[in-house]
């Protein structure tokens, strides 16, 4: 088997020297597959995809484990080598659309600069993102490339910050989060547009979110976080019709869209199921 | 925009017409009469009436008020008491020393705060973070009188590197400019802490935004981040700071021209004020007003021009 793009292995980040964020997560994504995060709020998803990029907030740091891009471990010393990986083999698509753009600077201008690791003059680097903001569906892009942030809506900017993760054409893409703030319309375009995107984009893309129909949509293979852990991993048809580990079994059963019968309240994990998750985990 | 424009500027002529009724209602509330005071103790009854009727003093409130709002008008801000020359002449001859001295002395002290700022937050906890803010609690510290002394004491006196007083020599830049780094200096030098503290502020909150994240998550440089993408957001509520303070500046430079004897606006008001010099007080501090309001006005529609959200909300405005 091939090397995989990305592997993470045994990684135990810590906020500020006593909460464990991540513990011992293992995680890998390989060229061309699509791979989800699953987790619920403070599962720890988050922290891992900053992890990869290196920008994790400077209260935390990783305790132990590592992460290998390419088969070349990237966490631990050489933290300038992880830093050049951002922009060029490693994009980001944020959560927030509203506040991922600088609010003072046009759309065409931030991607511009956005492709600061790629060759080329200034114009060409225009002419690309506008290319780009058409291959992602926004009409007009020329005008939209000279529209500040607060001029577009939520799915639009969303749009736009996919065109610019994909205009630096990188290895890995890490979608954080990326329908969580867009209403459903907005949401199943968003999805829409990734697996149109993915017919021609080659490279691996990690999507964290809380979303099972997004990872039911997009995604080959998942992997179900819990209270910092990597409970459960593997092809999504596996994991979502023969869930091993007790959370995923509660967490896809408050899955709206699996009820069956009349029910006046819905599916929640109650305390006592959660003190049994842990406790299975380390069987 | 423009709709924006013309009703700040309508609201700061509300302003001004505000400031005369207050003037005119102060020389009624204060005691002493004017005319007495400037013809002085020897003055008879007869002298003091006539003066009273020349100045208009002996007229109702309103006619006072609408007199001077006409004479404004036309550009005439009345006639010294003292000399007998116009306010306006005056005012006009020591004006551009003071706004010279308060441009050069926030000048400097911008130009030295918004690195000092910016370096703290990039060295955020650092010794450097810790020096630059010693040197802001410093700076606030020092009332700009006591380092006007002292710089006066040092530079000028012990090391007489520097004029100790006036404004230089007529048509000599060079004298003139010697001249006014001293009181620049004890000017700007509060300032320097006040703006430091204010960038670094405004910066930690714009480099706590998740667009800054996005930018650093696609490799843009440090220091592009920092001036492009931060520091455009972090000046906004500088500039507003600097308006404000320069407008206020031109009235509080007095006690810097008193120590250095340097003829300018804050000078001629007190030694007016000592005086009972009604007119003069009068025509300065709608002078100082009108500055003032003229700085907020300007610094409202630069903040416009740099944030396109505030723009925008203008343009419904």
């Amino acid at each position: 088997m091939t090397e995989p793009l990305l592997a993470i292995r045994d990684l135990t980040i810590d906020y500020a020297g006593h909460v464990q964020a991540v513990r011992k997560a293992n995680l890998e994504v390989r060229l061309g597959e699509a791979v989800g995060l699953v987790g619920e709020s403070g599962s720890g998803k988050s922290t891992l995809a900053s992890a990869i990029t290196g920008l994790l907030p400077s209260s935390s740091r990783i305790l132990s484990g590592d992460i290998a891009f390419k088969g070349q471990v990237i966490t631990g010393a050489d933290r300038r080598a992880q830093a050049a990986l951002r922009g060029d083999e490693i994009a980001m698509v944020f959560q927030d659309p509203m506040t991922s753009f600088n609010p003072v600077l046009t759309i065409g201008e931030q991607l511009v600069d956005f492709q600061c690791r790629m060759p080329g003059s200034p114009m060409e680097k225009l002419n690309r993102a506008v290319a780009m903001l058409a291959r992602v569906g926004i009409p007009d892009p020329a005008l939209r490339a000279r529209a500040y942030p607060h001029e577009l809506s939520g799915g639009m900017r969303q749009r736009c910050a996919i065109a610019a993760a994909l205009l630096v054409n990188p290895s890995l893409l890490i979608a954080d989060e990326p329908t969580t703030a867009l209403d459903v319309t907005m949401e199943a375009q968003i999805i829409h547009l990734f697996r149109e995107l993915r017919r021609d984009y080659g490279g691996g893309i990690l999507i964290v979110t809380h979303h099972l129909g997004v990872v039911a949509e997009l995604c080959d293979r998942v992997y179900v976080m819990y209270q910092g852990e990597v409970v459960e991993g593997g092809d999504v048809d596996d994991i979502f019709h023969r869930p091993r580990h007790p959370y995923t079994r509660a967490l896809l059963a408050c899955d709206p869209a699996r009820i069956t019968e009349r029910t006046s309240y819905l599916p929640v994990i109650s305390d006592s199921e959660r003190a049994g998750f842990l406790r299975g985990s380390s069987l | 925009m423009l709709a924006y424009t013309i009703k700040r500027i309508g609201l700061g002529l509300l302003i001004l017409i505000g400031v005369m009724f207050a003037m005119y209602a102060a020389v009624f509330i204060v005691p002493g009469n004017p005319a007495r005071a400037a013809l002085g103790p020897r003055a008879t009854q007869e002298m003091i009436d006539r003066l009273t009727r020349e100045m208009g003093l002996d007229q109702p409130y309103i006619i006072q008020v609408y007199n001077f709002f006409a004479n404004v008008l036309t550009g005439n801000l009345g006639i010294d008491v003292m000399s007998n020359r116009p306010v306006a002449a005056e005012i006009w001859e020591v004006l551009p020393n003071t706004l010279i001295l308060c441009i050069a002395g926030l000048g400097w002290a911008t130009l030295l705060a918004i690195p000092l700022g910016c370096l703290a937050v990039l060295k955020r906890g650092s010794w450097v973070d810790r020096v630059a803010s010693l040197i802001s609690v410093g700076t606030i510290s020092l009332p700009y009188y006591v380092v006007a002394i002292y710089a006066l004491l040092i530079f000028a006196v012990k090391l007489n590197w520097l004029p100790a007083i006036g404004d230089g020599e007529d048509g000599d830049i060079m004298s003139q400019v010697q001249a006014l780094i001293l009181p620049a200096f004890a000017i700007g030098f509060t300032w320097v802490g006040y703006l430091a503290r204010l960038v670094r502020a405004s910066m930690l909150d714009v480099m706590g935004e998740p667009h800054i994240r996005t930018a650093r998550a696609f490799g843009v440089p440090e220091w592009k981040i920092v001036t492009k993408y931060g520091l455009r957001i972090a000046l906004i509520p500088t500039l507003s700071l600097l308006a404000v303070s320069l407008g206020g500046l031109i009235s509080s430079a007095v006690f810097v021209e008193v120590i250095f004897s340097r003829p300018g606006i804050g000078k001629l008001v007190t030694s007016a004020v000592a005086l009972r010099n009604y007119p003069v007080v009068m025509g300065a501090v709608l002078v100082m007003t009108a500055i003032y309001v003229t700085l907020t006005i300007a610094a409202d529609l630069l903040i416009a021009r740099l944030d396109p959200r505030i723009r925008d909300a203008f343009r419904g405005a």
